[in-house]
């Protein structure tokens, strides 16, 4: 009898640890500490199209970013090695005007990174180009 | 030689004369610091569209600290009547969206709805629906600032 109340418990615990396979929408995070604020900014973008977001520089400091990943919109479990547009620049009109630019794939070490004074910058994410279809994408930076 | 001895004692009585130990009165010194406020030299046109229950946003920059004036010139569209009521804000812009500190809602008209005093930086005029639309809505607003 223990035994199968053990069994129908454990039975119960897999189902739950296993249950939830739906895709949840991809949120932004930030976190504030004593060496700056760090942004997860994730997306989608469309073939040609462009993203930005704004952030402002508590202090004069530099500004590191990196393309954490880019997946198919499809399943994003599929990492995809396409590159994009990273920019930083100053928000102007409906778009962020960039004052600098680099083309990067998907990577985990710093692939731009600038210095700029206090005040309001964006962070612009693009497609040069390279896209066949639009996808998903995750941006990580840090700013002061 | 005596009346030598008595006019310099008498030099000496009035040179100590002036040294009262009367104390003054305190001055106070008062520093005014006047900031100038600029009148708007440029005009910039924010031509839109906000969807049923959406926003848009405009990010424009203050060169030196001065008054801005947001102007809901006009709205339009397929079902969407002249007079209906928006939302009109002005704020920083933060992530995707501009972060409004002040705001008002407002139909289309010609005089000034928002208006303020701003240090030189970034900042954005957000236009939203407040629950009147039923279809898409095309807007201008004109933003002047320094």
């Amino acid at each position: 009898m223990t035994a199968r109340l053990l069994t129908v418990a454990l039975l119960a615990t897999l189902t739950v640890a296993c249950g939830d396979d739906s895709p949840t929408s991809p949120t932004d995070t930030t976190t504030t500490t004593s060496s700056g604020t760090t942004v997860t900014y994730t997306g989608t973008l469309d073939v040609g199209g462009s993203r930005f977001y704004s952030f402002t520089n508590a202090a004069a400091g530099s500004v590191t970013a990196f393309l954490a990943s880019v997946t198919a919109t499809t399943d994003n479990r599929v990492p995809l090695a396409v590159p994009l547009q990273l920019g930083v620049g100053i928000p102007a009109g409906t778009d962020c005007a960039t004052t600098t630019t680099q083309m990067v794939g998907p990577g985990l070490v710093s692939q731009l990174s600038v210095s700029l004074a206090a005040g309001v910058f964006c962070l612009r994410v693009a497609d040069a180009g390279q896209l066949k279809a639009p996808v998903s994408f995750a941006v990580r930076f840090t700013h002061p | 030689m005596t009346v030598g001895l008595l006019a310099l004692v008498a030099l000496g009585v009035s040179a100590c004369a002036d040294k009262s130990s009367t104390p003054t009165s305190p001055t106070t010194t008062t520093t005014t610091t006047t900031t100038t406020v600029a009148s708007p030299t440029t005009t910039e046109l924010f031509s839109g569209r906000v969807n049923v229950g959406g926003a848009a946003f405009y990010a424009f920059s203050v060169v030196e600290n001065g008054t801005v004036n947001i102007n809901l010139a006009d709205v339009g569209g397929s079902n969407v009547p002249s007079t209906v009521w928006l939302g009109l804000g002005i704020g920083t812009p933060s992530g995707e969206d501009c972060a409004t500190s002040t705001t008002t809602n407002t139909a289309a008209g010609t005089a000034t709805q928002l208006t303020g005093t701003y240090a030189p930086g970034v900042y954005c005029v957000r236009v939203w629906d407040i629950g009147n639309l039923v279809a898409v809505a095309a807007f201008n607003v004109t933003i002047a600032h320094p």
